[in-house]
């Protein structure tokens, strides 16, 4: 372990004294802080009053929070994917193999390198989650827990990058691949979701609701009062089948892990309408057969028409299989970066030079 | 080059008996490319063995074999009697390995390079600052101590590089083209730190496909042509071996008196390579001969002002080992080599 901790020394070493890197953390604060702000500003302008302060104080922090994820996910690929075809390249990659370095130190190495800068990000955008939990006067077990699931999206993204690189032969190549993988998990499995609804149509008796109007006596929005018209045939998609494709989403897994199950979520405020429950809940929709989520299945009405983001806490979280795939993930792309980085170096792909 | 024998040898590890390197049967392909088939070597300790052959003959291959990062498709190797592809790990321990191409950490100070380097051969961190300071001190770097590595030249980094291959006391030393694009002053340096590595016991291969770069540190010289080697020889010092002499005169008017004597003696002579260089090659058994025959040519009267060795033992042993190959192909030879070998009497006056 401790030759670990000489490579993370030494890269780490290499990083503080390239003036990009704080240029790229300069930036990174004031980004993240001009969003904050901006988030306020708009706040103040629209004359809210202080009752609404906290369903806006919790949809604030959900948005700064993702912009904190989102630019993770843009610069970690940036801070690993040279981690190794780098060193390649300087010709210095072999000179630490030919030491009794084995070869998954030296990729933990990189990888611990590539991460820990990553978490300097998050210390860069903590001043303004906190001004946004203070003035949401939000729990703080959001705030560790946003924290803690930026912290393992950084390494599943660097691990990521880190493998990309002991695979490819080239820096360009291990970085266009690594943001192409990012963008796999960010915007792949919501269109492979997408797509995967066209071949799990089911087909359900349903006729049509009639919703209530506010002339009747116990009116309430969105509940159906009566379903009328005869049954017919309706495709529906099996969602059961499909939903796991968004856990892995960086997004859905944050919103997922991050939004709590507290009484605020049982009143009908805005609160409950903030992002990340949203996105938890119609996550986990998906676990409900089409007969729970139509409304007038075999003529029956359902009795309200929206209590699917009140149910949230019901249902499976899908964070853990969304965290599972990550890592599965990561894994399997270590194993083959392993296999093509370690020495004596067996079979070399095309162009790639050992030194 | 005599061998120099120190009465104590510091700081080298005990090996067992078949120390340096011993490889046999190395193959190697890349693609449909054969980089290195059936290659044997050794390299003993205490010696400098030099490895030579034209560009592309396998030599970087060899190297990258025997340093441990490239697996052979046949062979084997042992280091110090570990074998290298079973128990990579162990021989790394005992080799240095100098790349040709001098990777530096640019932002890392020199000290913190041999310092890291140092550690990761597994050395406590105050064990390894320590020698990092006495390496730095031994390649006369000790000034850039605390400055990044970028700001060395050219032959600095190399002697940066020397200093890390060596930082953990290996047994056996890899230094492939060491002394590529350096200044006289810097080889001559490199000269003796590599003798001096020898001298301490370290068995030291070097390669390159300059001669007289190797010509002054090596004691043994293998040649690989074809990726596969084609010699090893002592480059000794026997008194009888033949040695060819260039002699001219002072001028090239009288060229033909030493012409004339030679012819008169019955000694065959040639204008050897390059024609533009005044006088002719004769052929010696051993400094003796060269001796007496110098000795005659001036009691004769023969007016000389040039009478030296020509070419070199690894030349000699290059261009021995090239004959058999330049017979086998039929295109035309590559190296002027065989030209300098052909018929003694080309009955040419300069």
């Amino acid at each position: 372990m401790s030759h670990v901790g000489t490579l993370v020394g030494m890269e780490l070493r290499q990083r503080m004294r390239s003036r990009g890197w704080y240029v790229m953390l300069a930036v990174f604060f004031v980004l993240t802080g001009l969003v904050t702000l901006g988030a306020l500003g708009l706040f103040g302008l629209s004359g809210a009053g202080p009752e609404e302060r906290q369903a806006s104080g919790r949809l604030m922090f959900d948005f700064v929070a993702f912009f904190v994820l989102l630019l993770s996910l843009l610069i970690s690929p940036a801070l690993s994917a040279n981690a190794i075809t780098g060193d390649r390249a300087g010709g210095t990659l072999a000179i630490v193999q030919v030491t009794p370095v084995r070869t998954w130190q030296l990729m933990l190495g990189k990888w611990i390198a590539a991460w820990i800068p990553s978490v300097a990000f998050l210390l860069a955008a903590l001043p303004w989650l906190i001004v946004t939990l203070v003035f949401g006067d939000l729990p703080v077990s959001m705030l560790l827990l946003a924290c803690l699931v930026l912290m393992v999206e950084f390494a599943v993204v660097t691990g990521l990058g880190v493998a990309v690189s002991a695979i490819s032969g080239r820096t360009l190549f291990a970085v266009v691949v690594t943001y192409l993988l990012v963008a796999l998990l960010g915007i792949g499995t919501l269109i492979g979701f997408g797509l995967g609804t066209q071949f799990t149509k089911t087909t359900v008796k349903a006729n049509y609701p009639d919703y209530s109007s506010t002339a009747d006596v116990d009116w309430q929005p969105g509940q159906v009062k009566e379903c009328t018209g005869r049954l017919r045939d309706q495709e529906v998609s099996d969602m059961r089948r499909i939903g796991w494709a968004l856990a892995p989403n960086p997004f859905v897994l944050m919103s997922d892990a991050v939004a709590p199950a507290s009484r605020l979520l049982d009143e009908r405020d805005a609160a409950v309408n903030s992002l990340m429950t949203t996105i938890s809940a119609g996550t986990r929709i998906t676990q409900l057969s089409p007969e729970e989520t139509i409304y007038c299945v075999d003529g029956i009405p359902r009795t309200t028409g929206e209590p699917l983001l009140v149910e949230r806490g019901g249902l499976t979280p899908v964070w853990p299989l969304g965290l599972a795939v990550q890592v599965g993930f990561v894994a399997v792309l270590m194993v083959f970066g392993h296999r093509r980085l370690n020495t004596p170096a067996g079979r070399l792909p095309r162009g790639l030079r050992v030194a | 080059m005599t061998q120099i024998t120190s009465a104590s040898i510091p700081e080298v590890p005990q090996r067992r008996v078949p120390g340096g390197i011993d490889a046999h049967g190395l193959s190697r392909s890349f693609g449909d490319v054969k980089a290195v088939r059936e290659m044997a070597l050794s390299v003993p300790p205490g010696k400098v063995t030099a490895l030579v052959g034209p560009n592309g003959s396998g030599k970087t291959t060899l190297m990258l074999i025997l340093a441990t990062l490239l697996r052979p498709d046949t062979g084997f190797v042992t280091v110090d009697g570990i074998d290298a592809m079973r128990d990579p790990q162990g021989a790394r321990r005992r080799i240095g390995w100098m790349p040709d191409t001098l990777g530096v950490w640019e932002s890392l100070t020199c000290l913190e390079i041999l310092g890291t380097m140092g550690r990761l051969y597994g050395m406590s961190g105050a064990e390894a600052d320590a020698r990092a300071a006495e390496q730095l001190e031994w390649v006369q770097l000790t000034e850039f101590a605390k400055r990044p590595a970028r700001v060395l030249s050219r032959g600095q980094q190399q002697r940066l590089s020397l200093a890390r291959a060596t930082v953990h006391r290996p047994s056996v030393l890899l230094l492939d083209e060491p002394a590529n694009g350096l200044d006289p002053g810097s080889r001559l340096r490199l000269r003796d730190d590599v003798r001096q590595m020898a001298a301490d016991g370290v068995a030291v291969l070097v390669s390159s496909h300059v001669l007289s770069e190797l010509e002054e540190m090596s004691d043994r010289a293998v040649v690989v042509r074809d990726g596969t080697t084609v010699s090893a020889s002592e480059l000794d010092d026997a008194a009888d071996r033949e040695l060819r002499y260039r002699i001219a005169g002072p001028e090239n008017a009288q060229g033909a008196a030493l012409t004339r004597a030679l012819e008169e003696r019955g000694i065959p002579y040639t204008h050897g390579r390059g024609r533009q260089r005044a006088g002719v090659v004769v052929a010696v058994s051993g400094r003796q001969a060269a001796a007496q025959l110098l000795a005659e040519l001036v009691g004769a009267g023969v007016p000389i002002a040039h009478f030296a060795e020509e070419g070199s033992r690894l030349e000699d042993a290059y261009l021995a080992a090239e004959r058999p190959a330049a017979q086998g192909s039929s295109g035309a030879g590559t190296a002027a080599g065989p030209a300098a070998n052909a018929a003694p009497q080309e009955g040419e006056t300069a």
